[in-house]
């Protein structure tokens, strides 16, 4: 199965409060909120770390199975790229 | 050209014209704002305005990123012009000069233009009451002006726009000539926050404290700007973010009367 890698929206200005994000995305206005399991996935989604790496850090910091953070997570990454906050890709940012 | 000077919440700005209807409308409509002139150690903004036929075919504020790195263009129906943040200058072309459009360009221009000076424009009535300064957030309809009218014993900032700046985790609110349905300028005043309320109307009066990420949600729909550009948008955030967390924020529920003051004052 391909790695795939997620990249926040350079466009969006983002704070964490208590672990929760508050994401406000430029070219729109939009404000976003996310919950903990979601603020992790975005403060990790720099675009080089693997989808898979995202999972097993989930896993370890919310003691869920990993079949079930899998499921989760990319239910999560589908959300927000359709928002326009994340993108997804099978090569990390760098290209290598 | 005639040359006038505003000032407000320390933001100094020349207004030149060759238009003396244009003039007549910028000195009457902020009478309350005149100042002598900006301070030779004070950086102050200068806008060109005239009047002429404006392209823009929309009712909505567009404002885009010009040529220039630090310049953007705005346009509606009535007014197009630019607006320089690294010249500190703009310039408008109004297609028939009323005080209407020339507010509408300039509550533009201070939003923009604050965000150098840790400033933001906000929806919400501010009043002055013993010395310090409140804050009263909410759309068109949540009671800023109700707010404001009920508050006779406080000196009033703005019933619609307030302009709040803040610098090493201090925050200021400033009078504003933007006003509301109250049609009253605020007094040219300032003094220290005390506190932020987002407005909601009750069957009584009822304050509950919140926290800063409900606080940051709350407020940032109440900002006005309007670039779509990804450095302003972060600078915005970032001053909307240490304004909630420097200063007090509630959830104020209110019926119309000033019995809301004596919940504010026990809270």
């Amino acid at each position: 199965m391909p790695e795939h890698y997620v990249a926040r929206n350079p466009q969006a200005a983002w704070r964490v409060y208590d672990g929760e994000a508050v994401i406000l995305l430029a070219q729109d206005s939009t404000l976003n909120t996310l919950n903990s399991v979601g603020t992790v996935i975005w403060e990790v989604a720099d675009g080089v770390t693997p989808v898979s790496a995202i999972v097993s850090r989930i896993c370890e910091e919310f003691d869920v199975e990993p079949v079930d953070a899998r499921r989760d997570a990319a239910a999560f990454i589908e959300k927000l790229c359709q928002r326009g906050l994340l993108t997804l890709s099978e090569t990390p940012e760098n290209g290598t | 050209m005639d040359e006038l000077n505003l000032e407000i919440a320390g933001l100094h700005t020349g207004i030149l014209t060759r238009d003396p209807e244009v003039a007549g409308i910028v000195r009457a409509r902020y009478k309350g704002f005149l100042s002598a002139g900006t301070p030779a150690d004070t950086p102050g903004w200068r806008i060109e305005m005239k009047a002429a036929p404006s392209p823009a075919l929309t009712d909505d504020v567009v404002v885009r990123p010009d040529s220039r790195p630090t310049r953007f263009q705005v346009s509606r129906g009535d007014l197009a012009g630019t607006v320089d943040l690294g010249q500190r200058r703009g310039t408008v072309s109004l297609a028939e000069p009323n005080e209407f459009s020339i507010d509408s360009f300039l509550r533009i221009v201070y939003s923009l233009a604050l965000v150098d000076a840790r400033g933001l424009v906000v929806h919400a009535a501010s009043l002055i009451r013993n010395g310090r300064a409140f804050l009263f957030c909410g759309r068109s309809g949540s009671g800023k002006t109700t707010i404001a009218r009920l508050s006779r014993d406080a000196t009033l900032l703005s019933d619609e726009l307030s302009i709040v700046r803040i610098t090493d985790r201090h925050a200021r609110c400033y009078g504003t000539p933007f006003w509301g349905d109250l049609a009253r300028a605020g007094e040219d005043r300032a003094a220290s926050l005390h506190a932020i309320y987002f407005l909601h109307h009750g069957s009584r009066h009822a304050v509950e404290a919140v926290r800063p990420r409900q606080a940051l949600e709350r407020l940032l729909p109440n900002v006005l700007f309007f670039a779509r550009e990804a450095d302003l948008t972060a600078r915005v955030l970032g001053i909307a973010a240490d304004l909630v967390e420097a200063v007090p924020c509630f959830d104020l529920s209110f019926r119309l009367d000033a019995g809301f003051w004596e919940v504010i004052d026990r809270a």
